[in-house]
């Protein structure tokens, strides 16, 4: 949990995330009380002002032992149901983006969602889970009646007005294209509702693809920088965490960029923050200047990112490989 | 007479390993030595590995100071009988000041060349596999290289860097009188007498093919000589592609357990690792095995070895007796492998996912 900080004392790309987590409420009898125990959990954070609040998968109806068909709970796409609306005015009064995971149906097929409310409280976006586990899929399997419908592959990114976003459910956790296919289309940060909490596989994700990652849920709720590193994790005493991340930074290979960040920290001093990762031969750029920008200062130092260094060594390596 | 057994412990390989999917290799496997009475009382998969780092070897002064030296720490483990010893990328010049040629030193990648035949003596003596990473010509192009040393001290097979770095490819230092070619990318996986290992070089850590690639060929163990440690990125292969990794570097030594966990490291005082590990392990999903777990216990009590990983969601169940197989205990609790719930889920999405019109 981070110190508050004014919102008019942020960074340009200082974006406050908060994530809930479920542990400790389920099992439980109704979905009503399911909602309302969420909407408690959520109170904790509101004073954080956060940019984006994340809940998890299927948060109204997951481990709930109210026995509902999919077409009973499963809301519309277009304009907000039960589950969503309450979220919408969540998103409304503290006018923040709310992810809020719930089945959705859209011509006469149930999709596993999450559905990406906007400061008033309206859609701005719909991910559908593309890759159920086999249970939720094959219709006699499913304990609830009805079948989940996986979603078109390639996922879609949101534009909020902090930053570009993906969103994954759950068991997507384990198909690395798609997380690599949110980077490719320039998610900085991805959303993860979930009832596995996926440990390290997380953290692997957000060093791979360079991006944020916040996840909420059955088991925890963590925020991970893009290195991989946890920034926060919720605990015994707080079942949530609220923190920022900084999009104005970028990961580099250490070598030969090492060579100049003695001069960059003689020119810009604690504008910029310089931190390595020295197993791995990372380091990250990051600006704490309202007036600097990341990029502008790799321009400057003719350093490449990580990503168009490796390009360029797979250029050359293709090249003069052996045919 | 045949070693009653290595003869059984090989036999056991061919009916798990060599039956889990059809790899290409580069040779049939080497007759176990008569040292294998040694493994009597190992489990048929138990694989004794150790790792040296090079920390406090460089900088060096000559090529033959290193090789001393690296020599001189490999004797520190050869009490516990190891199955494979793995050394550090190049381990012969990399931070070595004494002036030398890479067209000079390459060896071939068949016949042991100098510093081969030295670890070969050496794998002889000690009826076990090197990892020896040393640079190595064939015809006119040079590679940054990793031969795998076996028992008898032959080259079991090597390994050519996929993704050497820009500096390697186009000469740039004094010593590079010729650019290192960056190996195929199709390579092969080498099986000995314990299972099948891949090999990965320093910069290929952030690539992933060359793991993936090791991995759909029936790699069991990937081996990693390097400059650079690797750090979290080896963590993340070795549950990704659920192999044991071992590194050797100029930083450190590592040991990693197929759940993606460090099993040993090298560490200030002691600059190498060393580990037992069961090749007779699978990763399963903690859920559903977590539930049946009471059950698995009730029956094979402490036949079996079962670890609860939460920080990666996976449950390991290793097999501690010598006639059970693991996948047998998978297959009796209605569990799956890691990869398995993968592919059934698949399967699923393929078959229910909207066609696009």
């Amino acid at each position: 949990m981070s110190a508050m900080i004014k919102k008019e004392n942020r960074l340009p790309r200082e974006v406050w995330i908060a994530t809930i987590s479920l542990k400790n409420l389920w099992p439980t009898d109704k979905i009503e009380k399911r909602i309302q125990d969420i909407l408690r959990r959520m109170e904790s954070v509101y004073a954080y002002e956060p940019d984006i609040i994340v809940i998890p998968e299927t948060y109204n109806i997951s481990w709930v032992n109210e026995v509902k068909t999919l077409e009973e709970i499963a809301e519309d796409e277009t304009s907000p149901g039960p589950a969503t609306s309450v979220m919408a005015e969540v998103a409304r009064k503290h006018n923040c983006y709310v992810v809020c995971p719930v089945i959705t149906k859209k011509d006469s097929h149930f999709y596993n969602s999450s559905i990406l409310l906007d400061r008033q409280g309206k859609i701005s976006g719909i991910y559908h889970k593309i890759h159920p586990v086999d249970t939720e899929i094959v219709p006699e399997k499913y304990y609830k009646g009805g079948g989940v419908t996986p979603g078109e592959l390639r996922p879609p990114v949101f534009r909020t007005d902090f930053g570009t976003i993906g969103m994954q459910i759950c068991m997507d956790g384990y198909w690395h294209e798609n997380w690599r296919s949110l980077w490719e289309d320039g998610a900085e940060i991805v959303l993860f509702p979930s009832q596995g909490p996926f440990g390290d596989l997380l953290n692997h994700h957000a060093w791979m693809n360079h991006y944020y990652i916040a996840s909420a849920t059955g088991e925890d709720a963590r925020i991970i920088d893009i290195t991989g590193d946890t920034i926060a994790s919720d605990g015994e005493f707080a079942r949530w965490v609220c923190a920022p991340v900084n999009i104005e930074k970028v990961m580099v290979h250490i070598w030969p960029q090492v060579r100049k960040f003695d001069d960059i920290k003689k020119k810009y001093g604690r504008k910029i923050g310089i931190k390595i990762y020295h197993p791995e031969n990372w380091a990250t750029l990051e600006s704490l200047d309202p007036e600097i920008k990341v990029k502008d200062i790799l321009e400057e130092f003719d350093i490449p990112s990580y990503d168009e260094q490796l390009k360029e060594a797979t250029l050359i390596q293709d090249e003069y490989r052996s045919k | 007479m045949k070693n009653k057994i290595g003869f059984s412990r090989r036999n056991f390989i061919r009916q798990t390993s060599l039956g889990i999917g059809a790899g290409i290799v580069g040779a049939s496997i080497p007759s176990c030595s008569p040292d294998i009475k040694s493994e009597i009382s190992k489990l048929p998969r138990e694989v004794t590995i150790a790792s040296i780092d090079l920390r406090g070897l460089w900088p060096d002064t000559t090529r033959e100071s290193r090789i001393k030296r690296i020599l001189k720490r490999m004797e520190l483990v050869t009490g516990l009988k190891p199955d494979l010893i793995c050394l550090p990328e190049l381990f012969d010049t990399m931070w070595v000041s004494e002036q030398y040629k890479i067209s000079e030193v390459a060896e071939s990648e068949k016949i042991p060349g100098p510093v081969a035949s030295r670890i070969g003596e050496f794998a002889k003596k000690y009826s076990c596999y090197v990892v020896c990473p040393v640079y190595t010509k064939k015809g006119d192009k040079f590679y940054n290289s990793s031969l795998l040393i076996d028992r008898k001290g032959n080259i079991a097979g090597a390994y050519n860097k996929i993704h050497p770095v820009k500096s390697e490819i186009i000469p740039s230092g004094p010593t590079d009188d010729v650019g290192i070619t960056p190996g195929g990318l199709d390579q092969p996986i080498i099986e000995t007498d314990f299972g099948k290992v891949g090999m990965q070089i320093c910069y290929d850590a952030n690539w992933v093919d060359g793991w993936e690639n090791c991995k759909n060929k029936g790699a069991e163990i990937i081996l990693f000589p390097s400059a650079f440690p690797g750090g979290r990125m080896l963590n993340h292969y070795a549950q990704r592609f659920g192999c044991y990794i071992v590194s050797s570097t100029g930083q450190d030594a590592r040991i990693i357990d197929m759940s993606g966990n460090d099993i040993d490291s090298s560490s200030t005082f002691v600059r190498y690792s060393w580990a037992k590990i069961n090749l007779e392990k699978v990763n399963t999903d903690t859920w559903p095995t977590n539930d049946k777990i009471p059950e698995i216990f009730r029956k094979y009590g402490s036949k079996l070895e079962i670890k609860v990983r939460d920080n990666t969601s996976i449950i390991t169940i290793a097999s501690l007796d010598r006639e059970i197989r693991v996948r047998d205990i998978v297959r009796e609790f209605g569990l799956q492998t890691v990869e398995e719930n993968i592919r059934s889920s698949e399967e699923a999405q393929v078959k229910y996912r909207l066609k696009k019109d």
